[in-house]
């Protein structure tokens, strides 16, 4: 039984004195703009009457005509309630289901390469993407939210988001990206922020009306796919189907920029990966053994296939689908969310540690059902009962100190969760909700581990029903036809060993007011939350909006959220990774500022914040504290066509500027968290997105999408950084760079055609490391640091081709 | 998944691809509550019913839209006031003077019905315009556009004062 654990107070007075600071400087900011200091581009003012006229019924037609549809989008996101994004009490984008077929998106990765205040590293291995929100590093995406329909999809376990291709994007309605803290809506783990792909909802078709869209893809790497959604209504019932199938040889090592660990020689070195695995002489029989050999008979054979390809060659296949269903009758929905991506480790880890061509897997089920019924008069109740389980395992091949292994993982993990929420409205300008939650886990301690180091994982060892004892890993030279590399036994994939069983209940509580008055509209509401094993937290929220004139809104907003520790980092570790039963909650404490201001040709939005985070978690430890600031400023605009016949050129421009500080640094000679403040590393001060769409006449339509990152200092725990690594002299930082996009779109009565070129000017580019990125980048000597420091992109263009039919 | 179920699946979804169907509409529709807005200003310029104390609009298959008139209800436009919201298929029997509606479905009908009736034809299609409704808002690229159908508007009957060409693209002059 875990003890209680308590945020220490130096941290806490830390924490508050950098808010309390940041507070008084983000207030005069603030009451300067409202006060009319600061001359607002385009915005128009009270009208001459005096009277400001900032809701729609009371705005006049110009005014009228010059809104921005995007800020009049209804969203649950920011608050639970149904609210427009010029409303909600947060700083949120929009991508609508235009702007995704507009710019050639067939998957979420594409989606979130292009959004402010995201650092987005493409790292085709464990995690096809890795994202960190608002200048907070982690090792994957485990601290945004994501969420499909509002129901949670990030990873019971490691609290990771798989962002990959395996979501159907036709029948996505929008995206909904909420910045910063939403602890108060959400509980746990909404720590940086939400992304919530909202589907589309046939219940507000026509009666009887249907409609289906079935799109095929072809691209470079042999990838090909189709993309369904189905959809209709028959009187109270409606239904909507969405399923993705995604499969891709993915790019060959020679199409990814350079890197000496990804030397493709590297999988098949005898010397590390010994005959078998690698290419050698069997040393019973001395017959010549090839790559992939693993009985080392001579001939690598049908039956040593492991994932599509033999081992001791580069190859990254990968098979994704996913499926996404709703139901509804009257009141109640039914909803079904299955995916499961099947993918090889690409670039991701030096090959002199590990084989690229071995399946890794994440699956994902979730059953929920909803009920929305209005008790009486102003009174309703929104109810919902969700069953998920999520997955994580699949084949690893390792050379550790010239041992070899091939061997399977497994976690897997299920919970229950039931959500009441009542909303009552007296008048039309207050609206209270409150709501209570449960929540029942089944968690994995450890991994569930085959083949591997003697007590790693959930093993025969310490309990489990597997079989690491240690001795399936062969040091490199002693592998022969006698004794070859062990291939391991299958896994019960949807199982826990009761020995590795954790168990945790969630209890939550909240309460919200949202009070409207005139031109204001205030937003308060606090949570309170319970885990079995943890403190309970309190997480408050505060926002006030105020419309100065129907083109000019500002908000300003504070709040707080708390991440649980993952049960991979409280019990997950072995060998390789550690783990920390004594770990804290971290915490997010935010205030921001916000500005929306429509000009005629140029929407611009500004957000000014100050986070505060404490007992971070990196490395198993809580290390500290860290400081973010920073500003992002989106802004859409809309020129007129110099094209005849044609609508508007669009585009979009937004800038994210972070600046993001650690109270700790680790010491990669002394392996410990030193206190040093300086930047945090992997976060790039400067991110640019720039988007431009141009119809041409009716039916074709061209989109340039560019992102601009500027240089980036590494993450401590990344050797190549000299200031955390005494061992080093010469500082080395990831690079900055330019990618550039297009889509061409054309689009006839039911057909649509889209032809799409990734890396149009063939940058050559490497982005950090994730994990503990320790590979180096010493290239003649093998340090055993498995992740690569800077993983290599491709550096070719991609082509995919799109065919769409809707009826 | 394999890749011969995928390919078998590309396979069977590039016939079908090639079978002909009719036009379909893309285009991203305004906010409901936008749109309703904009609506009930819009009539403000049109005479016949700028004259007439009370308004009534009918709103075929767009729900969202028929509650963002709902919440407008009271609201004036000129002289006169906007009285009543219905929602639903059927035509409405006891007449009504803006018809909204969504889809291209049944549109020679909804024509027909709204000129031999003197009714005002509104949708957020812009295309529909073309096929002979009146009045479009929609989506414009990122900001609210407003289409007027010179000849379905004189079919109507409409009588429009001249700040609609301010705030209004013409088709078919």
């Amino acid at each position: 039984m875990l003890t209680a654990r308590k945020t220490p107070k130096r941290e806490t007075a830390i924490a508050a004195r950098s808010v309390l600071g940041s507070t008084l400087l983000l207030w005069v900011v603030w009451a300067s703009l409202l006060g009319g200091a600061i001359p607002i581009a385009g915005g128009a003012g009270p009208s001459e009457t005096g009277v400001v006229e900032s809701d729609l019924g009371s705005m006049s037609l110009g005014d009228l005509l010059r809104q921005r549809p995007e800020l009049y989008v209804d969203s649950n996101t920011a608050s639970g309630v149904s609210e427009t994004i010029r409303d909600a009490p947060a700083s949120m984008l929009v991508v609508d289901a235009q702007s995704i077929k507009r710019r050639g998106y067939d998957s979420l990765d594409d989606l979130l390469e292009g959004l402010p205040g995201f650092d987005t590293i493409t790292a085709a291995g464990t995690m096809q993407t890795v994202a960190y929100q608002r200048g907070y590093r982690s090792p994957w995406t485990q601290r945004t939210l994501l969420l499909v329909n509002g129901k949670v999809e990030n990873n019971l376990w490691n609290h990771s988001a798989q962002i990959s291709r395996q979501y159907p994007m036709s029948i996505v309605e929008r995206v909904e990206v909420l910045h910063g803290p939403a602890g108060a809506v959400y509980g746990p783990n909404a720590f940086l922020g939400v992304v919530n792909v909202v589907t589309r909802d046939s219940s507000r078709l026509k009666d009887g009306a249907h409609r289906a869209e079935a799109s095929v893809i072809w691209g470079d790497y042999d990838s090909r796919g189709v993309d369904i959604a189905l959809g209709g209504r028959k009187g109270a019932f409606s239904y909507d189907l969405g399923l993705k199938l995604y499969d891709s040889d993915e790019a060959g090592i020679d199409d990814y920029s350079e890197w000496g660990f990804t030397d493709e020689s590297l999988l098949s070195d005898p010397d590390r990966w010994g005959p078998g695995i690698g290419v050698g002489v069997d040393p019973v029989s001395g017959n010549d053994s090839p790559a992939g050999d693993l009985d080392v008979d001579g001939q690598a054979s049908a039956d040593e296939i492991v994932f599509e390809e033999r081992l001791g060659q580069y190859s990254d296949p990968t098979s994704n689908y996913g499926f996404v269903g709703e139901a509804r009758l009257g009141d109640w929905e039914l909803g079904i969310v299955r995916w499961r991506t099947d993918e090889g480790y690409g670039p991701y880890y030096s090959f002199a540690d590990a084989q690229p061509g071995v399946p890794w897997t994440h699956e994902s089920s979730q059953i929920y059902v909803n009920h929305d019924t209005e008790l009486f008069g102003r009174v309703s109740l929104a109810s919902e009962v969700v069953y998920r389980t999520s997955r994580v395992g699949g084949l690893w091949a390792e050379s550790f100190g010239d041992n070899v292994s091939l061997s399977s993982w497994n976690s897997y993990n299920e919970s229950w969760r039931m959500e009441e929420r009542l909303t009552y409205s007296p008048s039309e300008e207050l609206t209270f909700s409150g709501g209570v939650r449960y929540e029942h886990r089944d968690l994995s301690k450890l991994y569930f581990i085959n083949n591997y180091w003697e007590g790693a994982g959930a093993s025969g060892a310490n309990g489990g029903e597997s079989s690491s004892s240690g001795s399936a890993v062969l040091p490199a030279d002693q592998i022969t036809s006698e004794n070859p590399t062990v291939v391991p036994p299958a896994i019960d994939p949807n199982s826990i060993a009761d020995s590795n069983l954790w168990r945790a209940q969630d209890y939550g509580a909240f309460v919200q007011g949202i009070w409207d008055r005139g031109d204001w509209r205030m937003s308060s509401s606090v949570r309170w939350d319970e885990n079995s094993n943890f403190d309970s937290v309190v997480s408050p929220r505060l926002a006030l909006v105020h419309h100065s004139s129907s083109r000019t809104s500002f908000k300003i907003a504070y709040g707080e959220a708390f991440q649980e520790p993952s049960p991979k980092d409280l019990f997950g570790g072995w060998n390789g990774r550690a783990s920390n039963p004594g770990l804290l909650s971290e915490r997010a404490r935010n205030l921001e500022l916000m500005m929306t201001c429509q000009a005629d040709a140029i929407m611009h939005g500004l957000s000014l914040f100050t986070a505060s985070y404490c007992n971070v978690i990196a490395g198993a430890e809580n290390v500290g504290g860290r400081d973010v600031w920073g500003i992002e400023y989106k802004s859409n605009f809309r020129v007129p066509n110099f094209l005849p016949n044609s609508n508007e050129i669009t585009g979009s421009f937004f800038y994210t500027y972070t600046d993001s500080r650690a109270d700790m640094q680790y010491n990669n000679a002394t392996g410990v968290w030193d206190p040093l403040r300086a930047a945090t590393g992997d976060i790039a001060p400067h991110k640019v997105n720039f988007t431009v769409n141009l119809p041409v006449r009716r039916h074709w339509n061209a989109n340039v999408a560019a992102n601009w990152i500027s240089d980036r200092k590494l993450f401590s725990q990344n050797p190549l950084r000299a200031d955390s690594n005494p061992d080093r002299m010469r500082n080395r930082d990831a690079e900055s760079y330019l990618k550039v996009n297009a889509h061409f779109l054309y689009e006839r009565d039911r057909y649509r055609l889209g032809f799409k070129i990734e890396n149009l000017l063939e940058e050559e580019y490497l982005l950090p490391g994730v994990e503990a990125a320790a590979s180096g980048d010493d290239f003649s000597r093998d340090f055993d640091g498995f992740q690569n420091s800077l993983i290599p992109q491709v550096k070719e263009r991609v082509y995919t081709l799109f065919v769409t039919l809707k009826i | 998944m394999s890749v011969f179920r995928l390919n078998v699946l590309a396979l069977l979804l590039a016939v079908f691809c090639a079978v002909p169907f009719g036009k379909a509409s893309d285009s991203a529709a305004l906010p409901a509550d936008l749109t309703a807005a904009i609506l009930v200003k819009l009539l403000e310029l049109e005479l016949n019913v700028r004259k007439s104390q009370e308004i009534r609009i009918h709103v075929v298959d767009n729900f969202q839209l028929a509650e963002g008139l709902q919440k407008m209800v009271g609201a004036r436009s000129g002289s006169a006031r906007l009285t009543q919201v219905s929602f639903g298929e059927a035509l409405p029997e006891n007449g009504t003077d803006v018809l909204f509606f969504s889809s291209g479905e049944n549109l020679e009908s909804l024509v027909d019905y709204t000129r031999q009736k003197g009714v005002l034809s509104v949708t957020n299609d812009r295309w529909l315009v073309e096929s002979g409704a009146t009045l479009a808002i929609y989506n414009d690229e990122g900001l609210p556009g407003i289409l007027l159908n010179h000849e379905s508007s004189r079919r109507e009957g409409r009588k429009w004062r001249p700040e609609i060409l301010e705030v209004a693209e013409v088709y078919g002059e």
